[in-house]
């Protein structure tokens, strides 16, 4: 009976991190551990429950169970920055962002809209914010708004909205390209 | 027969193999070239011998159409015509089109009468494409099984658009409703980034409103 089964591995932006498979006892302990190296393979395991790991300076630790008990699997490996990171690259992008959701939600230059400080996500190439109503802070406390959200993508150096027109929830199947840990996060998020 | 005279009969069969060959390849790569980008509709008729027409073109067989709006009828002498407004996306498989033609001379309804069996199969396939295609739609949206709800404050339903799309919908006259019913779907265990929402009673100011009253 064949007692090893494969695991894929592939790799996307992983730069400097360090990703490592450890074997999960039966109690989900860590027991023996492998690392691999940042290049698309297939490595064969034995049967069992492996987590996989990845990080690295100034990016988000992120782990993955996979079961290796009875099929081979494949994962993909795409750490994200830290949040960290992500927060001081926002102040140095905040600007270009502002003035591409400007120019093409052009409604937002009015004072009658607020633009939340937003959040970048992944590797910072994905931006995510929410628009309100301009109101004051006892307005916003004995009243309830809608509150829109956007996403934008920066590609060759420039942000583009790709969420036009900004809704109240952003949609997966309306927007395939975002990726969905972003939509779900920007959804969640009021601020 | 002499060898020479049977060379040439074996000669011309595979020049005649050749010619059905190539015309056989020209007409499949035609016809797939006439079919391509086009969304094929299958149509289900009873009487069989009713006249199927697209925006007024008389056509016959398994439809093959872009992407559009049409309006296909069905239509035979002695019974009530039927039709369809469809409109039809890229991508998007349609469904068959049934047309079980009321009678509405005598004769037709006799026709009918002695012919009930084909109405009732005709209902039967109907009724049986259309149970596989809920079960496909209920696994595929879980979110259906608490569908429709109805809250103090909101009301949350679906429906599927023309193009077989599913919606949640989600009405209420103000903004507390609808984030309480964005929660609500999230205390049942889905994700509402995974559904297209759209909100009843809401007009997104970010959308141009087209129409409407004039300055005077």
């Amino acid at each position: 009976m064949q007692s090893f089964r494969k695991l894929s591995l592939t790799f996307e932006n992983a730069g400097d991190t360090t990703t490592t498979v450890y074997h999960l006892t039966k109690s989900g302990k860590q027991d023996s551990e492998k690392q691999v190296a940042n290049k698309d393979q297939t490595i064969r395991l034995k049967k069992g429950k492996y987590r996989i790991t990845t990080k690295g300076e100034g990016y988000e630790e992120k782990s993955t169970e996979v079961d290796l008990s009875s099929n081979p699997a494949s994962i993909t490996v795409s750490p994200n920055f830290s949040q960290q990171r992500l927060a001081k690259m926002l102040t140095a992008e905040s600007l270009a962002i502002l003035l591409a959701i400007n120019t093409q939600i052009p409604e937002t230059l009015s004072a009658q809209y607020s633009i939340a400080p937003g959040r970048l996500y992944k590797q910072g190439e994905w931006y995510g914010t929410t628009i309100s109503p301009a109101v004051s802070a006892e307005e916003a406390r004995l009243n309830y708004f809608d509150t829109y959200r956007l996403i934008a993508k920066k590609t060759n150096n420039t942000w583009t909205v790709l969420t036009l027109p900004p809704e109240i929830i952003l949609s997966k199947p309306k927007y395939p390209e975002i990726p969905r840990e972003v939509l779900v996060d920007i959804n969640k998020n009021p601020n | 027969m002499a060898p020479r005279e049977q060379n040439s009969y074996i000669k011309l069969f595979i020049l005649t193999g050749l010619v059905i060959l190539v015309v056989g390849v020209v007409f499949a790569v035609f016809t797939n070239l006439q079919r391509r980008d086009k969304i094929k509709i299958e149509i289900r008729k009873v009487p069989s011998d009713t006249t199927i027409f697209v925006n007024d073109k008389k056509t016959n067989g398994t439809l093959y159409l872009k992407p559009g709006t049409y309006k296909i009828r069905g239509e035979r002498e002695g019974f009530t015509p039927y039709t369809y407004d469809i409109t039809l996306s890229a991508n998007t498989p349609r469904d068959p089109l049934f047309f079980g033609l009321a009678p509405s001379s005598a004769e037709a309804k006799k026709w009918a009468t002695e012919h009930s069996a084909d109405y009732q199969e005709l209902e039967a396939i109907g009724g049986q494409l259309e149970a596989e295609k809920n079960d496909k739609i209920y696994e595929k949206y879980p979110i259906i099984n608490k569908l429709p709800y109805r809250g103090s404050l909101y009301n949350i339903d679906y429906f599927l658009n023309e193009a077989g799309e599913f919606r949640v919908q989600i009405s209420s006259p103000d903004a507390l409703g609808r984030q309480v019913a964005t929660e609500t779907i999230r205390s049942w265990g889905y994700e509402p980034s995974d559904y297209v929402v759209e909100f009843v009673d809401l007009q997104n100011p970010f959308v141009p409103q087209t129409g409407g009253a004039s300055d005077e």
